[in-house]
């Protein structure tokens, strides 16, 4: 077995605890998967908080780079030596791409639970149907797990972004 | 106040419209798969008694997360150190090192699996990146810097651009010929990088940097930064019409099924539609700006149909379009084509998965997004020991070595370049 599988695994109990609080199976679903939403958002936030601290300098650095070329070729054509502005335009062109990958690397802090998550819905209801009140076209009567986590997830990371964590 | 909500409401119906059927991409996902799996038993392509691999599919190479994990923290080392690179190395992870391309080409061409798994390594390429987009866009959008009809713009073309080719190349694309084109996209960005890297490359930064310094004092007694962008022409109306219209077009292709040259005339009409807004003017930093709006426009089909074909970010390829090609300064075109690429992942990722139907192994995701952040803290750490240059020219090889690897092997059959 994989490590990945392996660690999903090991952690099913957990994960499956909540869905069987209630005697009901949909409302033991909903707070099952609530739940699974929140821990896979804290999860994130943990991780993207300490990469962010460990990277903190490195970013003030690539941001302030990009900003110091802004500045200078938006000098540079207000002085009206627009050659000055493509060459150093380039350059200000390049810090951002710089910046831009880094943050997209360690934005993958924030989300590598959330596929996590989706695969462990996937080993336990990825049999389980949830029907629609209407039938979509190419998508039918009923929908799978996905359609009921990923809003949630969203849901519950726009309501954990509106409590302040002290860094 | 007014352009903010324009622009908010924009973003909402686009993302909102888009996002929304992403969600619900298992029930075809999991027919398709079950499908492909039935013919290629019924076939005698495929054991069914065999252990099961990549995807649940039986006897199908299955993917060491080990690797993937590994592989995944030289991503995001490259990611944070040389940048755009990143998103094509994901690629070459999905294609070689984890033996998929080989196992889809035994299919033959034209086989449903073959397509099945073609198309899923370029949606995990998508996930991958375009996952971690969201994320940074997001800090772009915070930062202000966005114009608001550049953007939509760039969405009339992206939009139309990643269905359109998705549709008309997913599941008619073998692994071969993916390998081929994925091949030539490494070796243009190889021989852009050599170009940095040569004599004339090298004087040409000088002279920048040069220039630069003499507009240093300037830049820091400036203290502008919190001047934004002015909007002083542009038919809004115009605008939104047209990006109604491709964003119908994406919907119609992916969810009404039958009669789809209504979503080819709905894009054409959309992309035409730009070609009657005219020139934009705006201004920022107290310089006036212009643009005609079907240069974005067209940008952006192109940039979105080549990112959602190869499965790589459009991001690397938006910005220097828009400095170079447009003229715009960087600071202008970085947020707003970050949003851009999002909103054409968006479209391309749900194409692929709802209207084709393509499956994704979440847990490799989720080890590779783990990999990829890792990476991310220990490149910063390393490139201080080592000069851009030689990061570069590293990179040139590689790209050159994967490039005519892949492009030799997918148009030739061989390899010219060991191992063959």
């Amino acid at each position: 077995m994989d490590f990945v599988s392996g660690l999903i695994e090991a952690i099913d109990s957990l994960l499956i605890a909540p869905y069987r609080w209630p005697k009901n199976p949909v409302i033991g679903w909903w707070i099952g998967t609530f739940i699974l939403a929140v821990w896979t958002s804290l999860l994130g936030k943990l991780t993207i908080a300490l990469v962010f601290r460990a990277n903190r300098s490195h970013i003030k650095e690539t941001v302030q780079e990009m900003s110091r070329r802004h500045s200078q070729s938006m000098n540079a054509l207000r002085a009206g030596d627009r050659a000055a502005y493509k060459a150093i335009n380039k350059l200000a062109n390049e810090a951002f791409g710089k910046s831009f990958f880094l943050q997209v690397a360690m934005a993958s802090a924030s989300l590598w639970p959330l596929p996590l998550a989706l695969a462990w819905l996937q080993m336990r209801f990825s049999s389980v149907d949830f029907p629609l009140p209407v039938n979509l076209p190419l998508i039918g009567k009923s929908v799978g797990y996905v359609f009921i986590f990923i809003p949630l997830y969203i849901l519950v990371r726009i309501l954990l972004s509106k409590f302040k964590f002290s860094r | 106040m007014k352009e903010s909500l324009k622009w908010f409401v924009c973003l909402m119906v686009v993302i909102g419209v888009l996002a929304t059927p992403l969600l619900m991409a298992t029930p075809a996902s999991a027919d398709k798969l079950s499908e492909a799996i039935e013919q290629g038993i019924t076939d005698g392509k495929i054991d069914k008694k065999a252990a099961p691999g990549f995807l649940g599919i039986p006897g199908a190479p299955a993917v060491n997360y080990i690797i993937g994990f590994l592989w995944a923290i030289w991503v995001g080392w490259i990611f944070s150190t040389v940048g755009a690179f990143g998103g094509i190395m994901a690629g070459v992870g999905h294609i070689t090192i984890f033996g998929l391309g080989d196992y889809a080409k035994d299919f033959g061409k034209g086989y449903p699996m073959n397509k099945l798994v073609t198309d899923s390594i370029r949606v995990s390429n998508q996930w991958l990146v375009g996952l971690s987009g969201l994320i940074s866009s997001t800090n772009y959008y915070r930062m202000g810097r966005l114009v608001a009809p550049l953007g939509m713009c760039l969405a009339i073309g992206g939009v139309g651009g990643s269905w359109l080719v998705p549709d008309l190349t997913a599941g008619k694309i073998s692994l071969k010929a993916y390998l081929g084109y994925f091949g030539i996209a490494v070796l243009a960005l190889g021989i852009i990088l050599f170009r940095e890297t040569t004599k004339a490359g090298q004087a040409k930064r000088k002279k920048a940097k040069e220039a630069a310094a003499a507009f240093e004092k300037e830049a820091k007694t400036g203290g502008e930064s919190k001047q934004g962008v002015k909007i002083l022409e542009g038919s809004w109306t115009l605008m939104f019409i047209a990006l109604g219209v491709v964003v119908a077009s994406a919907l119609w292709a992916n969810l009404a099924g039958g009669a789809r040259w209504v979503a080819y005339i709905l894009a054409i009409i959309g992309w035409g539609l730009t070609f009657f807004v005219g020139t934009i003017r705006f201004t920022f930093f107290g310089v006036e700006f212009k643009f005609k709006a079907f240069i974005p426009m067209l940008g952006g089909i192109f940039i979105a149909a080549l990112a959602s074909f190869l499965g790589v970010g459009g991001g690397f390829l938006y910005v220097p379009f828009l400095t170079s090609v447009a003229g715009l300064p960087m600071f202008l075109v970085a947020g707003t084509s970050g949003l851009v690429v999002l909103v054409g992942m968006i479209v391309s990722i749900f194409s692929y998965m709802v209207g084709k139907g393509v499956p994704v192994q979440w847990g490799l995701i989720g080890a590779e997004l783990a990999g990829i952040f890792i990476g991310s803290m220990i490149g910063p750490r390393t490139s201080k020991y080592i000069p851009d240059i030689w990061l570069k020219r590293l990179f040139v090889v590689l790209a050159f070595y994967v490039g005519i690897r892949y492009i030799t092997k997918g148009f030739l059959g061989y390899s010219i370049v060991p191992p063959f």
